[in-house]
């Protein structure tokens, strides 16, 4: 078990996925090391670092969102005297927070599934549907990030500003198009990935995520 | 209606090839749209959504709700409140699997989600039954049970969702899951005495403590209750009197509420760079996560409406001449027999877009509902075959067998059943609180 030490639906679901598909204790058997990712290969690296940085960003920006929620109540309580961009800030860190973790939690398979078959799946079906869903998830992604370029154009044509510090709105929805697309692209590089080393993103078939073990009866 | 029913058996298999439920949604909800109005359109129905819904100022408390559970939890909160519940129950028979419940709808108060409660409360509470020789029917149910929760006490992930979805005051939604949450407390607390009147050898009684080691357990929770009053008073406006006037929105209440577990994580026992960093990228990576599978089912729903799906529903529920209970206890069962296979949040998401007009023109309370809905879904969690709760429990303790589980969990679901029942015959104990 590796997640569920924290308070979040993502280490929580993470353990009922691996937990709800068989006993770990059934899979004991299969060589250590063999989940645990390589980072030597020059491409796990790249594409490892490609996610943490905007997840960084990601961190940031959420933490610098939580202290001006708190100086605007404080503000408003004390002095009477809000911060009136707050409710712009907020929109933008929250589109920022969102779209910079989306490709990360997409190539990190992070997304809620539904792993009420998992188990009874042989690992070799496993890793065809695997690669079929998330290379079909991820062309499917391009006509919509295709289309939010083009939505963000058009804001950009009529010059929208936000209300108060008069930000040209298509700043964030360039970004959002980006990060769509990148988001595709996860997706096709986790297939891709996932088929040519099951192993390589995470735990795949080691004794923490024993998806392709028998049932139990 | 035919091309809505195909939709939904659509998103349901490629669920099950294990596409992420979001884009499951997504993909057929814009196809479906597709095949009623146009592709241009379908597609541009999607971009704008994902647009609008990156940006909606509404969504803002969900990543700042659940920074506050994490950096609560990292300050240590889970093995403190399991202290405390201790020193207040441990010395009763079966006192630490009642510990256990408390701890649990206590660790719920600042957490939103069930499975984390439970996964959490099962490292602290399972060693300590274990070493008093609890049965493993009793420690594991009473953990998975009492996780169940976490969904129904404020902050609540489910709740805000719901609240989002249908446009119901999330306010409103989270004070009326309190009485219902501490009902289900004390249901839970009752079928840990049935289990150890049953069998005084599945729980027996804990060491007493001292009146100074009470003292020193209770003591430790004091900042967290703090917060909890200190939230969800400010959403309900508990501080609006001269000179303070201080109202809470949903998203003000969440940023205090993490700004405090914050600063008391800090105080009590320091925050490395690296815990920060963890917990805010948790942080970030479920939002983005929660919100992707908003924007798959938003464009579901647009879909689904679009086909009429809702209407023909109405006209059949009409159709049939059913009193507005019996349709009500039809749902309930559709709701309880889908949430044996489904994750909580993904039946929510796929259900209550079809179910809550018709609820609606039958003349029943949208909070009321969006409280039954949540009770039911925490039902599904430790309800065979697929009882979710279960599943972390056992992934986590390892040594025992779902049937183990399930067994000892008989007692705490049948309780479950009794309060279900409650809460739809006496409507007033959910509204009463939020006043509606």
């Amino acid at each position: 078990m590796t997640g569920g030490k924290a308070c979040s639906m993502t280490t929580a679901r993470r353990d009922a996925g691996s937990a709800g598909a068989a006993s770990p204790r059934v899979t004991g058997t299969i060589p250590a090391g063999m989940g645990a990712a390589d980072r030597t290969v020059w491409w796990r690296r790249f594409l490892h670092a490609a996610g943490n940085v905007p997840s960084l960003l990601a961190g940031m920006v959420l933490f610098l969102l939580m202290v001006m929620t708190f100086l605007d109540v404080l503000l408003r309580s004390t002095v009477n005297n809000p911060i009136e961009s707050a409710t712009e800030l907020t929109r933008l860190a929250l589109a920022i927070i969102v779209f910079s973790s989306l490709p990360a939690v997409s190539y990190k398979g992070e997304h809620i599934v539904v792993d009420l078959l998992e188990g009874y799946m042989g690992l070799r079906l496993r890793r065809i549907l695997d690669l079929l869903i998330n290379v079909v998830s991820g062309i499917a992604l391009l006509w919509p990030a295709a289309r939010v370029w083009q939505l963000a154009e058009r804001t950009r044509e009529y010059g929208d500003v936000t209300e108060y510090l008069n930000i040209p709105q298509f700043y964030i929805a360039w970004f959002i198009a980006v990060m769509t697309f990148a988001t595709a692209l996860a997706f096709i590089a986790r297939g891709i990935v996932l088929f040519v080393d099951p192993d390589a993103i995470g735990p795949y078939r080691s004794p923490d995520n024993p998806a392709y073990s028998p049932p139990e009866d | 209606m035919t091309a809505a029913i195909i939709g939904f058996i659509a998103v349901l298999a490629l669920a099950l090839m294990r596409m992420p439920i979001a884009l499951a949604m997504g993909i057929v909800g814009v196809i479906g749209y597709a095949q009623e109005t146009s592709w241009r359109a379908a597609v541009s129905m999607a971009g704008r959504l994902i647009i609008d819904t990156a940006q909606n100022y509404g969504l803002s408390v969900i990543p700042l709700f659940i920074l506050m559970g994490l950096f609560v939890n990292k300050g240590g909160l889970s093995r403190e409140l399991y202290q405390a519940s201790y020193a207040l129950l441990g010395r009763f028979r079966g006192g630490l699997a009642m510990a256990t419940i408390l701890a649990c709808g206590g660790f719920s108060a600042i957490c939103g989600s069930s499975l984390a409660t439970a996964a959490t409360m099962s490292k602290v509470a399972m060693p300590q039954m274990r070493k008093y020789g609890y049965s493993d029917e009793l420690s594991t149910a009473s953990i998975a049970a009492g996780g169940t929760l976490g969904i129904l006490i404020p902050p609540s992930v489910i709740l805000i969702i719901y609240g989002l979805l249908t446009e119901t005051s999330i306010g409103k939604l989270f004070m009326a899951g309190i009485v219902p949450g501490l009902l289900g407390i004390f249901f839970y607390l009752l079928a840990v005495r049935w289990t150890v009147w049953r069998d005084p050898e599945a729980g027996p009684a804990g060491a007493p403590m001292s009146p100074s080691e009470k003292w020193r357990a209770l003591k430790g929770v004091w900042a967290v209750v703090l917060l909890f009053v200190a939230v969800i008073g400010g959403l309900y406006g508990l501080f609006d009197f001269p000179p303070l006037n201080l109202t809470f929105s949903p998203t003000e209440a969440a940023g205090m509420g993490a700004t405090g577990a914050f600063l008391i994580a800090l105080a009590r026992h320091g925050l490395s760079w690296r815990d920060i960093r963890e917990v805010l990228t948790e942080t970030a990576h479920t939002t983005a996560q929660l919100f992707a599978v908003l924007i798959g089912a938003w464009i579901f729903s647009n879909f689904v409406n679009l086909a009429g799906l809702p209407d023909a529903l109405k006209a059949a529920v009409t159709g049939f001449g059913l009193p507005p209970t019996g349709v009500m206890m039809m749902i309930l069962l559709v709701y309880i027999l889908l949430g044996t296979v489904f994750e909580s949040l993904s039946m929510l998401l796929l259900t209550v877009p079809i179910f809550f007009p018709l609820v609606t023109s039958l003349g029943f309370d949208p909070v009321w509902f969006g409280i039954i809905v949540v009770v039911v879904t925490e039902i599904s969690l430790i309800t065979p075959p697929v009882g979710l709760n279960v599943f972390v429990l056992k992934g986590v303790v390892g040594d025992v067998t779902t049937g183990t589980i399930f067994r000892g969990v008989t007692p705490f679901w049948v309780m479950d059943i009794v309060r279900l029942l409650l809460l739809t015959l006496i409507p007033s104990l959910v509204l009463f609180l939020p006043g509606g």
